[in-house]
């Protein structure tokens, strides 16, 4: 029915052409020869009452396919014109006409008029019923039995009047519109007219537009026509009636076409709805789908999950956290999970809220990975876990909804560590008991603690205690990289100075360097470092000792600090042969060397650098070699500075060789 | 410097026999041992020495036990004594420190710097 498209400019002047048209047809065609007769007349009017019915049953389909004020008083209106235009043929015609109190000439016009005026009045209130249901909605909406009960008043009234009552003369000759009644009913047209015009909906909609152009040619009918009959069946009597047929197609016109539209909008929309619900079934089913899978994957993970909401009340639990826990669900939902599950320390000393990770990931949304907390069981007992709390956001507040926490028992593990670490130190009993005979005694021999020995059997000694020294070093890396990297070396940190630990690691690599014919020297910078000072030696150590061991005699190796922002950076710099750009990465990994003759000839394990590696990223830095084959290398690594000591002086102390 | 004398105790015979050696030979001082705690208890008790290299792990007493009742014992109270051990993991040397020991030296050691770690331990070259 409504066509979106704006058809302003067109309609507009169509209707200008039909106006103007229709009057100058009049003064081109009035006082026109032709006459017509009572037969004739009574066949148009059938013909009018016939059309107006069926105009009158289409508005009455189309108010009740979607009920509107306009709608009912259109179809109201053209039910009665169709009854009066009847009665209008019926009375008018030879058979009755005798038996009416008035002459032909008084009710003829008369009982015309009656249909005009009837429709043109209802085609007013059409659109009046229209501004009052536009302006109070639905309570705007007229009882539409008030308005079949005044047509049908209305309608009898007027039966009744031509039966009984005697009508006046109908023609006045001596005035400028012969028939002046008929500028009654034009009035209201045109005020229905202008109505519809202001109403605008003509601009777009189809049914509209054809009730306008209905409208017009409804007045100019009256009012050109009409009014100037001078005598019945005269030519201004005709074409006025036969502009009432005219208008009356064009209301059916017009319902025509817009029921059209309104039928396969209706059409279209089913369509859509159609297509509306079968997508609707189809994503249901895939949540369906979803929701089971995520219930699935829940209930068969074996670390607990279980939500938050924002002020820390548990929403959610998979059955894993009841199995771990020992809580029921009806115990943990809806409680608050730092009372239920977090309350006490291992050692049963209270948990406080204030401290909580927990807290930290609901106010402030940081994930947090927790590895030494516990959880407190059902039965008062705690256990050992590790859990990752993640806040969930509400995009749409843009605010932090609650969070999820994701647990596991952690109790097999500990042991496991537990085994471990005490696995590795009877490992490392059991082997360095014999090695500390053997190398002792070696020692002894070599030493020439039991004797000078000949030179041949010194050497052999000598031998025996170079590589007594290098499988003890083995052993001895072995267990360092396999508890650090597993995470089994207790980093002892504390507070420690980069001047002391550099000069510790150059007392310690001093004499390798002096046999070696190397200079040492070193640029510390004055900086506390939250560091385990062994393990940062341990460190400096291994890369003194590798670059010592590839430098030329005579040849410097450095050890350089320097500040650089919120960390500091440490590199040892050597003259030596250089390591190829290919193997700058690899040397990292363990049991790496550039040469795989190096371990035998420099006596190196090829875990030196692994272990180095692992304890810089221990301490939250990163390592890295850089080098120039020919000319040297370069091994830098960066260890964080703790926040307090940031506004330190990062000026470097004078170099001391 | 008078000659000091220095009480080993290790229920390893080679160990022993390869440290006393050292510390005879190589550090000149008179060396007794032990070849647990219980007998290390009665030979620092009669013997008094100016220090004892005590093994952490043996049989039946260990070192840590043996120090103990070292410590409890008036008469052995005052000796210093030095950790002789394989256990190098920083937090277990950590703790044998807190024993309240002299000084924690690592197996397998060197017997020709033996007496001169240990005689910088305790403060001897001074």
């Amino acid at each position: 029915m409504m066509a979106s498209k704006d058809h302003t400019a067109s309609r507009t002047a169509v209707y200008i052409a039909l106006g103007l048209g229709l009057f100058g047809a009049y003064f081109l065609l009035r006082g026109g020869p032709w006459q017509g007769s009572t037969q004739l007349h009574t066949l148009m009017e059938v013909v009018a009452a016939l059309l107006a019915s069926t105009v009158g049953v289409f508005a009455l389909v189309r108010y009740y396919s979607r009920p509107n004020n306009t709608f009912l008083f259109i179809c109201a209106g053209f039910m009665g014109t169709a009854l009066l235009d009847g009665y209008h043929a019926v009375v008018t015609s030879s058979l009755f006409a005798s038996n009416f109190p008035s002459a032909p000439s008084s009710w003829i016009p008369w009982s015309w008029i009656a249909s005009r005026l009837f429709l043109s009045i209802l085609l007013t209130l059409s659109w009046l019923a229209w501004r009052r249901e536009n302006r109070m909605g639905e309570a705007g909406v007229i009882d539409r039995r008030s308005v079949y009960a005044i047509v049908g008043l209305l309608t009898v009234g007027s039966f009744l009047l031509f039966t009984l009552v005697p009508m006046p003369r109908a023609y006045y000759l001596e005035f400028f519109f012969h028939r002046p009644e008929e500028l009654l009913p034009a009035g209201f047209f045109l005020v229905a007219l202008l109505g519809y015009l202001a109403k605008g909906h003509w601009k777009h909609d189809d049914f509209e537009h054809w009730l306008v152009l209905s409208l017009i040619v409804g007045f100019m009918g009256q009012a050109m026509f009409m009014s100037f009959s001078g005598q019945l069946f005269d030519f201004e009597f005709g074409a006025a009636h036969t502009l009432k047929k005219v208008s009356y197609i064009l209301v059916l016109t017009g319902l025509l076409i817009g029921m059209y539209h309104l039928f396969k909008r209706e059409e279209n929309q089913n369509i859509q709805l159609q297509t509306e619900i079968t997508e609707r079934v189809r994503a249901e089913g895939e949540i369906k789908r979803l929701v089971r899978d995520n219930e699935l994957i829940l209930n068969s993970v074996a670390e607990g999950i279980y939500g938050l909401d924002k002020y820390g009340a548990i929403t959610f639990v998979n059955p894993a956290v009841t199995d771990i826990t020992g809580w029921s669900e009806l115990e943990l939902i809806g409680r608050i999970e730092h009372q239920r599950l977090r309350h006490s320390q291992r050692d049963g000393s209270p948990n406080p809220w204030e401290t909580s990770p927990i807290k930290t990931t609901l106010e402030r949304g940081i994930t947090q990975r927790i590895t030494d907390e516990v959880f407190w069981r059902g039965d008062g007992t705690s256990i050992p876990v590790e859990y990752t709390c993640t806040s969930i956001r509400d995009r749409e507040r843009n605010e932090i909804a609650g969070a999820v926490v994701t647990f596991r028992d952690i109790t097999k593990r500990i042991a496991m560590d537990r085994m471990k670490d005490e696995f590795v130190s009877v490992v490392s009993h059991e082997l360095r008991t014999p090695l500390t005979s053997i190398r002792g005694s070696l020692g002894l021999i070599a030493g020439g603690v039991m004797g000078v020995l000949p030179d041949k059997v010194q050497h052999m000694a000598d031998i025996a205690v170079t590589n007594a020294e290098r499988l003890i070093r083995l052993i001895n890396d072995i267990l360092d990289i396999e508890r650090v990297e597993s995470g089994g070396m207790t980093m002892a940190k504390t507070a420690c100075d980069t001047r002391a630990l550099m000069a510790q690691a150059m007392e310690l690599t001093g004499g390798m360097a002096a046999k070696a014919g190397v200079t040492l020297c070193q640029s510390p910078v004055p900086v506390q470092l939250w560091a385990d000072p062994d393990r940062i030696i341990q460190a400096f150590t291994n890369l003194l000792t590798n670059a010592i061991k590839f430098s030329p005699m005579g040849s410097t190796v450095s050890l350089m600090a320097q500040r650089q922002g919120d960390h500091v950076l440490f590199q040892v710099t050597d003259q030596g042969r250089g390591i190829p750009v290919e193997n700058l990465e690899s040397i990292f990994e363990r049991f790496k060397q550039v040469d795989a003759s190096d371990s035998r000839e420099k006596g190196g394990t090829g875990l030196g650098l692994a272990i180095c590696r692992s304890i810089v990223q221990q301490h939250g830095g990163s390592i890295w070699a850089e080098s120039t084959v020919g000319k040297g290398s370069t091994f830098s690594f960066t260890l964080p500075v703790p926040q307090e000591n940031r506004l330190e002086s990062s000026v470097p102390d004078e170099i001391d060789a | 410097m008078t000659t000091k004398k220095i009480l080993i105790v290790d229920d390893e015979d080679h160990i022993r026999e390869v440290a006393k050696i050292s510390l005879e030979m190589v550090g000149g001082w008179d060396v007794l041992v032990a070849g647990s705690g219980s007998e290390g208890l009665a030979e620092a008790k009669s013997g008094q020495p100016d220090a004892i290299l005590l093994d952490v792990m043996m049989p039946d007493m260990d070192g840590p036990a043996t120090l103990q009742r070292l410590q409890a014992d008036e008469a052995t109270r005052h000796i210093p004594v030095i950790l002789l051990t394989a256990k190098v993991q920083a937090a277990e040397r950590l703790r044998f420190a807190a024993l309240g020991v002299s000084g924690v030296l690592a197996k397998p050691f060197d017997p020709m710097t033996l007496p001169s770690q240990v005689a910088e331990v305790l403060c001897w070259n001074q």
